[in-house]
């Protein structure tokens, strides 16, 4: 499964697999910024749910597809040269449907300030 | 009334909205979106439209419907504030149409509540790809 955007850069997980970090670093070569907003790139607040998505794979250990946004606030815009570090937690007590696995990204800046979270509900692909 | 598509920030390749199809100011407004594999989410392979840029899509057209409300005489800065209870349906692909609906809730001078849905086209059986319950938008202090 290709992704269009390498939303996280790094990630480790840690507390037995229930949570991980993730870092992505916003690049001005990320893909469409040059559109969002010309002259002045900001990472776009769906993208920042692009990258909870791909934390929650990592997490998980293998592709998930996005169900749901149960929730998604941005506080702070993200610029190129601007580090987001996303903490990821699996949210078992709330089970939307079988099969269904939601989590809870809360994204930090470089000095720990919030810039957005966002509650997802994904579910595993299997390839093939 | 394709006017109204210049008062969206957006630039190439990030606008994501075609055409407006109908408008009725601080009520709904309709849109489309051709979904073409020459995009650059499909640079690497072409398959399902990703999720987050189809949400992006409505939540230009929920932008459109906002600033078209507010008169504004050219394109404003808009920023996503946040989004509540999106779920996602039928996937889109490449040589798709599909159609967005946004709706007004509510809206100030700064902020405004909008929810919306995107459904694909009739020939493939007009079945949601996507519905949002609240999209909040913010225009930027200056």
């Amino acid at each position: 499964m290709t992704t269009f955007l390498r939303a996280v850069d790094s990630l480790a997980v840690r507390d037995g697999g229930a949570a991980a970090t993730a870092v992505k670093r916003i690049v001005a070569d990320d893909p469409y910024l040059v559109g969002h907003f010309p002259g002045e790139p900001i990472y776009p607040g769906v993208f920042l749910v692009e990258s909870a998505r791909q934390a929650v794979a990592g997490l998980l250990g293998g592709p998930v597809t996005l169900v749901a946004v149960v929730e998604a606030r941005f506080a702070a815009p993200l610029r190129p040269g601007d580090v987001a570090l996303l903490d990821v937690k699996r949210v078992p007590e709330q089970s939307p449907s079988p099969g269904v696995i939601r989590a809870r990204v809360v994204a930090l800046d470089s000095i720990g300030a919030r810039v957005g979270h966002c509650v997802v509900d994904v579910r595993a692909v299997h390839d093939g | 009334m394709d006017d109204l598509l210049r008062l969206l920030p957006h630039g190439y390749p990030m606008r994501l909205v075609d055409r407006v199809v109908s408008v009725r100011p601080g009520i709904e407004l309709e849109a489309v979106s051709v979904i073409s594999a020459r995009e650059p989410c499909y640079a690497a392979g072409i398959g399902p439209y990703p999720a987050v840029l189809l949400l992006e899509a409505l939540i230009q057209t929920a932008a459109l419907l906002w600033l078209a409300d507010l008169e504004a005489d050219g394109p404003a800065e808009v920023l996503l504030a946040a989004v509540r209870g999106a779920r996602f349906g039928a996937a889109a692909q490449p040589g798709d149409v599909v159609r967005h609906q946004a709706v007004l809730r509510s809206a100030t001078a700064r902020r405004a509540i909008l929810a919306g849905r995107t459904d694909l086209a009739q020939q493939r059986g007009g079945v949601p790809a996507l519905e949002v319950r609240e999209i909040v938008l913010a225009r930027r202090a200056t």
